[in-house]
């Protein structure tokens, strides 16, 4: 019993929350950062002026970059959260290996796990974006890139928990 | 700036990357030293934070010993 109940709270959601969370933290603050910062001294514009359109050297590759990384980690991340929470199980719970794993595989299906891959794509890619666009939109010197900064850590967190619920009943639907 | 205005120039950008997307010798060069730069940063983080939550839901969820 524990083992399914611990698998479907961290595959659904614990989980996914946790890397979209890192993924803010280490993704989504550094690309507003540099972006930000390059947009006030003007690299952006040096950018234009010498004929390149700055899109696809700064903007795409960052948010594809997050749309491949995204899944990944979240495959790893479930890996070591069901491996903690085994851990957590036998040595505080009443609970056996064997107990745990046999829960564990009653809940799992094919369909959570990809729920959650696709939280990795969905939440990776939202991030990047808000990242990059807070960025390109600092506007005032060095207190504007903190001013963007937080103004896209308040964006990604938010797009991260709006996205988080229009999914969950989307996939539900589809069941893919 | 308003919420609209936010929500009308972040589109553009949606539409500028999309276009941008048929052009792949612009960032394709760009797009593995990214990822890898974003796995390196993330990776150790996000295994730490899911780990602490395994260990948390696992701990608050069965009946504990003694």
């Amino acid at each position: 019993m524990i083992g399914s109940i611990v698998a479907s709270s961290l595959v659904t959601e614990v989980t996914p929350l946790f890397v979209g969370l890192s993924m803010i933290g280490m993704i989504g603050t550094r690309i507003a950062a540099e972006l930000g910062s390059m947009q006030i001294t003007e690299q952006v514009d040096a950018l234009e002026v010498i004929g390149r359109d700055p899109i696809p050297y700064l903007v795409v590759p960052r948010v594809l970059a997050a749309l491949v990384i995204g899944p990944l980690l979240m495959a790893l991340a479930l890996v070591a959260s069901m491996l903690a929470g085994w851990l957590g199980a036998i040595a505080t719970t009443h609970a056996t290996t064997s107990d745990f794993w046999f829960g564990v595989r009653y809940y799992m299906r094919d369909f959570p796990m990809f729920f959650a891959l696709i939280k990795g794509v969905v939440f990776g890619g939202a991030i990047a974006f808000v990242g990059c666009y807070a960025g390109l939109e600092a506007t005032g010197g060095s207190v504007g890139v903190g001013r963007a900064v937080k103004r896209g850590v308040v964006g990604m967190l938010c797009s991260m928990v709006v996205l988080d619920t229009l999914i969950a009943p989307l996939l539900k639907i589809i069941r893919i | 700036m308003s919420a609209v205005a936010g929500l009308g120039r972040s589109t553009l950008l949606a539409m500028a990357c999309a276009q941008a997307l048929a052009r792949p010798r612009e960032w394709a060069g760009e797009l593995s030293k990214e990822a890898v730069r974003q796995a390196g940063d993330t990776l150790p983080l996000a295994l730490l934070l899911s780990s602490l939550g395994g260990l948390l839901i696992s701990q608050q969820t069965g009946c504990p010993r003694g």
